[in-house]
């Protein structure tokens, strides 16, 4: 798992597969890295090939943590089987979701 | 006609189920399956083996998942057996998917997944043998 700080955004890079071994490997991490930071949280999505139940969960888990301390988490990149889970399970209604990683910041500098 | 079959048994335990992800590298390298056939198979592995690890033995039972993966011109057939606690994907209940981020529950979703992603879903609990039997298909486009 890969963070970047840009401007007042936390990055974090998904490894590609968000199975139940991908999601053990950084859910921890991924939580740490969210409460520490508290503001804007862009999660790049773009090199997930693979969610399930567990990763849909772990995000909503931080959207919510870090929306009780008054940031976001916003998402960028979904291939498209990616975005197909999201439509079904209506996560899509959840989560502020752009094309890309430049979109994302775009979208919260203004 | 172009056949084709795998198939794995593994313990219902946690470990299980990193073999059995494992298994489904095993199944890709080995089968020409589309983009949607695989990623079904992942699923299955990831949300229905990993309810049998929890829900279908009890703590003094713990027996089998068994696995199996069949191609028959282009159509996948994902087969998953256990000998636990009857449980038919098909009676459960539609998930919570209401937009309101701090009511969401997540419960259920994995089922509702692998219903949404699939073709076809079949499941038979055998009450001579105990055996539960549940059949995902896949076809090719």
């Amino acid at each position: 798992m890969n963070t970047e700080q840009i401007g007042d955004v936390l990055v974090i890079e998904m490894p590609n597969r968000l199975d139940a071994i991908g999601v053990a490997s950084i859910e921890s991490q991924l939580s740490e890295a969210v409460m520490a930071h508290k503001g804007k949280v862009l999660v790049d999505m773009s090199n997930v090939n693979f969610v399930a139940s567990l990763a849909l969960r772990m995000l909503l888990t931080n959207l919510k943590n870090v929306q009780a301390q008054g940031g976001d988490l916003r998402l960028s990149g979904l291939q498209t089987q990616i975005a197909d889970i999201f439509r079904k399970s209506r996560f899509d209604t959840l989560f502020k979701i752009y094309p890309d990683r430049d979109a994302a910041l775009t979208g919260y500098a203004e | 006609m172009n056949e084709s079959a795998l198939s794995i048994e593994v313990p219902a335990r946690w470990e299980s189920i990193e073999h059995l992800l494992a298994f489904v590298d095993t199944i890709e390298g080995q089968m020409v399956l589309t983009d949607d056939q695989g990623y079904l198979l992942r699923l299955v592995v990831e949300e229905i083996a990993t309810n049998i690890v929890k829900y279908s033995y009890d703590h003094h039972t713990k027996g089998a998942i068994q696995l199996a993966c069949e191609q028959d011109n282009g159509e996948l057939r994902v087969i998953i057996r256990d000998h636990g606690r009857p449980f038919d994907p098909r009676d459960c209940p539609e998930p919570d998917l209401s937009d309101d981020i701090e009511a969401r529950t997540v419960g259920g979703l994995g089922v509702f997944l692998v219903r949404e992603m699939c073709d076809h879903l079949s499941y038979q609990h055998d009450t001579q043998s105990g055996w539960n039997e549940l059949v995902v298909v896949k076809k090719k486009a």
